[in-house]
């Protein structure tokens, strides 16, 4: 399998197994090292899944570009628009 | 003026009990209505439907949701349902309700949605069973939204939303792939809400996406999925106030 194909199956991973379950997780290879981007639910969500990246993808420096919602969920509305 | 609050894809879990009920203590100082726009939990289990329920109930303002796709992944919609009804939540698919708020009359039509696409880029009914199931689900979707705006014209309210968790344009996707948006909207919850008289609509669903967008006929359309909007709710307050018999539309949005 080649890295593309082997980051496209993770991703599927990610998105159906348990402990995860997030369908919006991308991983790119750039210089032998793996980003993953995406938005997650809560930081646990974020810990298992660069665990689990780590564990299919040994020897390789996983990079966290996750953005997680649990920061946010929380916050009181702070802006406002008017449209006419 | 009616002020409607909504967010969706709270995604609530053991881990983020009572994180979302922190930010709408106070809800009823911003808003007076509450709108889930579905994906309330992970795997749509009855323990998270349970969380979900202790998070919402009780609240100062009315809550109306739809489910979305999570919330049916462990095969228990209906018992998810019925856990948030038990804890006062108005939930729909396909139908809608008329809140008689002291503001005036705010009608929801409330539909999950499914994937299709976009006219020009959807599924058809062709071929192997399992494309016409695809194809069949998303169309039956949008006649479950229409339904749901017609039983809410029936009663006459000053101002409508449609609630969905699937999204009813493309322009509330822009930052999502677009090779996947067949699965995250369908255009005929689109033209349900244009041919429904609608006059706002909010869906989550997009994580990614972009918030803002209009239907084809000029519906207002926002992306409430809460990593788009970034706070505990956005807020729409909607003004009811012109002519007898005709609703001025003019919308104010306070959001994070």
């Amino acid at each position: 399998m080649t890295d593309t194909y082997h980051l496209k199956d993770i991703e599927r991973r990610l998105g159906e197994e348990v402990d995860t379950a997030e369908l919006g997780v991308q991983l790119s290879e750039h210089g032998r090292r793996i980003y993953v981007h995406g938005a997650v639910a809560s930081e646990g969500t974020r810990r298992s899944i660069l665990r689990r990246v780590e564990e299919l993808c040994p020897g390789r420096e996983v990079v966290d570009e996750l953005t997680c919602a649990e920061e946010t969920l929380s916050d009181p509305p702070r802006s406002s628009e008017v449209l006419r | 003026m009616i002020r409607v609050a909504a967010v969706g894809d709270v995604h609530l879990g053991p881990d983020l009990v009572g994180r979302h009920r922190a930010g709408l203590e106070d809800i009823d100082q911003h808003a007076d209505v509450l709108l889930l726009a579905g994906d309330l939990t992970r795997h749509g289990t009855v323990d998270e439907a349970e969380i979900v329920a202790d998070e919402y109930r009780g609240l100062p303002v009315p809550v109306v949701a739809v489910l979305g796709n999570h919330d049916y992944h462990s095969d228990r919609a209906e018992e998810v349902t019925e856990l948030l009804r038990g804890a006062g939540l108005i939930v729909l698919e396909g139908e809608g309700v008329v809140l008689d708020l002291p503001q005036g009359r705010l009608g929801v039509a409330g539909a999950k949605g499914f994937g299709l696409g976009f006219a020009g880029r959807s599924a058809s009914d062709f071929g192997e069973p399992e494309m016409k199931d695809f194809s069949r689900t998303g169309r039956r979707s949008g006649e479950l939204l229409a339904d749901a705006l017609a039983d809410v014209a029936t009663q006459a309210p000053d101002f409508t939303v449609a609630l969905t968790h699937y999204a009813p344009v493309d322009g509330t996707l822009v930052g999502e792939p677009p090779e996947i948006w067949a699965f995250l909207g369908n255009y005929l919850l689109g033209k349900a809400i244009d041919e429904g008289d609608a006059d706002l609509a909010v869906h989550g669903h997009a994580h990614a996406g972009t918030e803002r967008g209009n239907t084809e006929a000029g519906v207002r359309v926002r992306n409430v999925a809460q990593p788009v909007i970034r706070a505990a709710y956005a807020v729409y307050d909607v003004q009811t106030t012109s002519q007898p018999g005709r609703v001025d539309t003019s919308v104010q949005r306070a959001s994070g």
